[in-house]
């Protein structure tokens, strides 16, 4: 099938009512939930996930996809109005956008970050239409020795790049593919830490676990916060922002655009290493470097598109190897799954359909952040105020419908209070719960790739390095944990003869 | 002790207490014969295992030989101090308690309950209008949860017993 038919498969879909309502209330949802400060796209779709049972396997994506973009947009509105990234990815949009509106620019910031945003949006749509049927070809040569490196190496970028101490990331990634090994054994069948519980015979389930570590967690540490802090809100005026200025930034929205699809697409970097990237190589090669943090539109616009970007970027590795590049995708992995779909490679051959819908679901909801964005700014400040005291209930009672919703049964409710105080627990010690997510997801098919490299090598461990791609993927892997303590010993001998010098 | 070596005595005993709950559960698992190396049910599980109390030691090893972060536990103290577990175990123990009790009370009972006892624990005011305001709140949230999940996706939630 060519990348043209794979983009058009899935149009039908959209000459439903209910598919393109599902796009828009997903999007709106997700705007919620990202302005809210403290409220994340993560939190949005687990909590939400549940709803989708309802739905087709198409329109579920469709909503979760919604949601997903929305979200990652709305984190800027709550960062240029007070300062406060709505989600993390949003950190660098609070640079030059809350001093714009303490300029009194507001309406402006909001403006250039909800253009910026949609450009960025759309390329990395873009790049992920051609990218992932490539990528996707090239793994359909992959054996189980291939998938183990590839599911080891996402655990090891996730440990590496985004949440703290290396080490500890691996151990949250530990975690969680011992909790993706409850249940029957996938080789023999020999029930694993089931303690005579006929609900464990089956494995834990995906929602209440994803559940219970974003949203009980979340909400519990929440909850030991001291009082809510009063927040002042920037005026909105003139939100519509200047059309030459903005042909005058595209050559900077196109680079900050590459950057986050970039970016976007090695696991767990994400939108918020992304945006500082972007951020930071803008400011370094602009002739405007000096301005950048007091007030400029271009330093929301670099931080913005290059966010939105990584969406798309994001859906590469998930669409074409079935690899959750971070929280979000493993939630859209998660509803796959829940529909008896294994995302990878064979989903280009079998639902082409699909596919497409994924595409073109991201365009549209884009298209729906960038109209609500520029007419509804006004209104989505507003939730910027909604108090934690209705919040937080609000969302532990979603989470607990969301985790009992799956089989109908209370277990998953105690399993999602389990999961909701490990994680809180965890968090202390310095492990947070996407790693652990992580390693839940990707713990079935690096354990089965993982046995099955062993059985038919006949216990042979060289298995994983006698082949070139396992052996690359290795090597890379390898090269990830050993970086960042390779780097810190050069650095403290390349150090030494200074501070020599200096004593 | 400094705060990175508590908190990397604290990561190496949770690691070393998993980690050899792993083992111990999984000697009882039977061995497969026959089938190459690594087939048995215990295979995995050990070697994740051993993995988690090799990162748990380095841990303890990269924090006893620190230098770097100086606080000391009584500066983490201070800075915890901030920080409130009340309501936190608090809210745990009514979920804990309302949940078990979902069997008898069934969910929209239960869930009212929770959500305006979770309003009221985050709240902390006793005025009257804030009281009315929790109620509608809480009353608010049930039947939005009735109407999208009953009505809108079909999951049939608890019931009461007694209502049977």
């Amino acid at each position: 099938m060519s990348t043209f038919d794979l983009i058009t498969a899935g149009l039908p879909t959209f000459y439903n009512f209910y598919s393109l309502f599902l796009v828009i209330a997903g999007s709106v949802l997700g705007i919620i939930f990202g302005a809210i400060p403290g409220l994340t796209a993560t939190m949005g779709m687990a909590i939400f996930l549940p709803m989708t049972f309802a739905m087709s396997d198409i329109n579920g994506m469709l909503f979760l996809i919604g949601i997903f973009v929305g979200a990652c947009y709305a984190g800027s509105l709550s960062s240029i109005l007070v300062n406060i990234p709505g989600t993390p990815s949003a950190i660098a949009t609070g640079f030059d956008g809350y001093t714009m509106a303490q300029k009194g620019e507001a309406g402006r910031a909001i403006g250039y970050s909800t253009v910026a945003s949609a450009l960025g949006g759309l390329f990395g749509v873009l790049v992920l239409m051609f990218a992932a049927p490539f990528l996707a070809g090239l793994a359909l040569e992959f054996g189980a020795q291939e998938y183990t490196g590839v599911a080891l190496l996402g655990i090891s970028i996730v440990s590496y790049i985004s949440f703290g101490s290396t080490m500890k990331g691996l151990i949250g990634g530990i975690i969680g593919l011992l909790l993706a090994a409850v249940g029957q054994d996938v080789i023999t069948a020999y029930p694993r830490f089931v303690f005579g519980s006929k609900d464990l015979q089956a494995g834990l389930e995906m929602i209440p676990v994803m559940v219970g570590f974003f949203g009980v967690t979340e909400v519990l540490t929440k909850l030991e916060q001291e009082k809510e802090i009063k927040i002042a809100i920037a005026k909105i005026r003139n939100v519509l922002p200047s059309l030459s200025k903005l042909a005058r930034m595209s050559p900077m929205m196109a680079v900050s655009s590459i950057i986050g699809t970039f970016v976007g697409a090695i696991p767990a970097a994400g939108g918020a290493i992304a945006s500082m990237a972007a951020y930071g190589i803008q400011k370094r090669f602009s002739k405007r470097s000096r301005e950048y943090g007091t007030g400029i539109a271009e330093g929301v616009v670099a931080a913005e598109a290059a966010n939105n970007a990584a969406v798309g970027g994001a859906f590469v590795p998930m669409l074409s190897l079935g690899i959750p590049g971070d929280p979000q995708t493993a939630i859209l992995i998660g509803a796959l799954m829940i529909n008896g779909l294994a995302p990878g490679p064979m989903l280009f051959a079998t639902r082409p359909d699909l596919i497409s819908t994924i595409y073109l679901g991201n365009v549209l909801s884009v298209i729906v952040f960038a109209v609500v964005g520029l007419l509804g700014a006004r209104s989505f400040a507003h939730l910027i105020r909604v108090p934690r005291h209705f919040l937080l209930p609000g969302i532990m009672i979603f989470c607990i419908i969301g985790a009992y919703a799956i089989r109908n049964t209370v277990f998953d409710i105690w399993v999602l209070l389990a999961c909701g105080v490990l994680g809180y627990l965890l968090q202390k010690i310095g492990i947070m719960p996407a790693p652990i997510i992580l390693g839940f997801v990707l713990g079935p098919i690096l354990e089965d790739n993982f046995r099955r490299s062993l059985i038919m090598s006949g216990g042979d461990w060289t298995t994983f390095f006698t082949r070139p791609i396992s052996l690359v993927l290795l090597l890379v892997n390898l090269f990830i944990l050993l970086a960042p303590y390779v780097m810190g010993f050069f650095r403290r001998v390349l150090s030494r003869p200074t501070r020599e010098k200096t004593s | 002790m400094t705060a990175v070596r508590r908190d990397a005595w604290t990561t190496f005993v949770f690691c070393l207490l998993l980690g050899g709950f792993i083992f111990a559960d999984t000697l009882r698992y039977p061995e497969v014969q026959g089938q190459g190396f690594g087939q048995g049910p215990a295979f995995y599980p050990q070697l994740l295992a051993g993995a988690l109390i090799f990162l748990g030691a380095l841990i303890l090893l990269q924090g006893l030989n620190s230098k770097r972060d100086a606080a000391t536990g009584e500066e983490v103290d201070a800075k915890n101090r901030s920080i409130r577990y009340a309501p936190v175990v608090l809210l745990m123990a009514l979920c804990l308690v309302l949940i078990a009790l979902m069997k008898y009370l069934g969910f929209f009972v239960s869930g009212f309950l929770l959500t305006f006892l979770t309003v009221r624990l985050i709240r902390h005011s006793l005025k009257m209008r804030h009281l009315i305001a929790d109620l509608g709140f809480s009353v608010g949230m049930i039947i939005v949860v009735y109407l999208v999940f009953e009505v809108f996706v079909g999951i049939e939630l608890p019931g009461s017993i007694f209502l049977d």
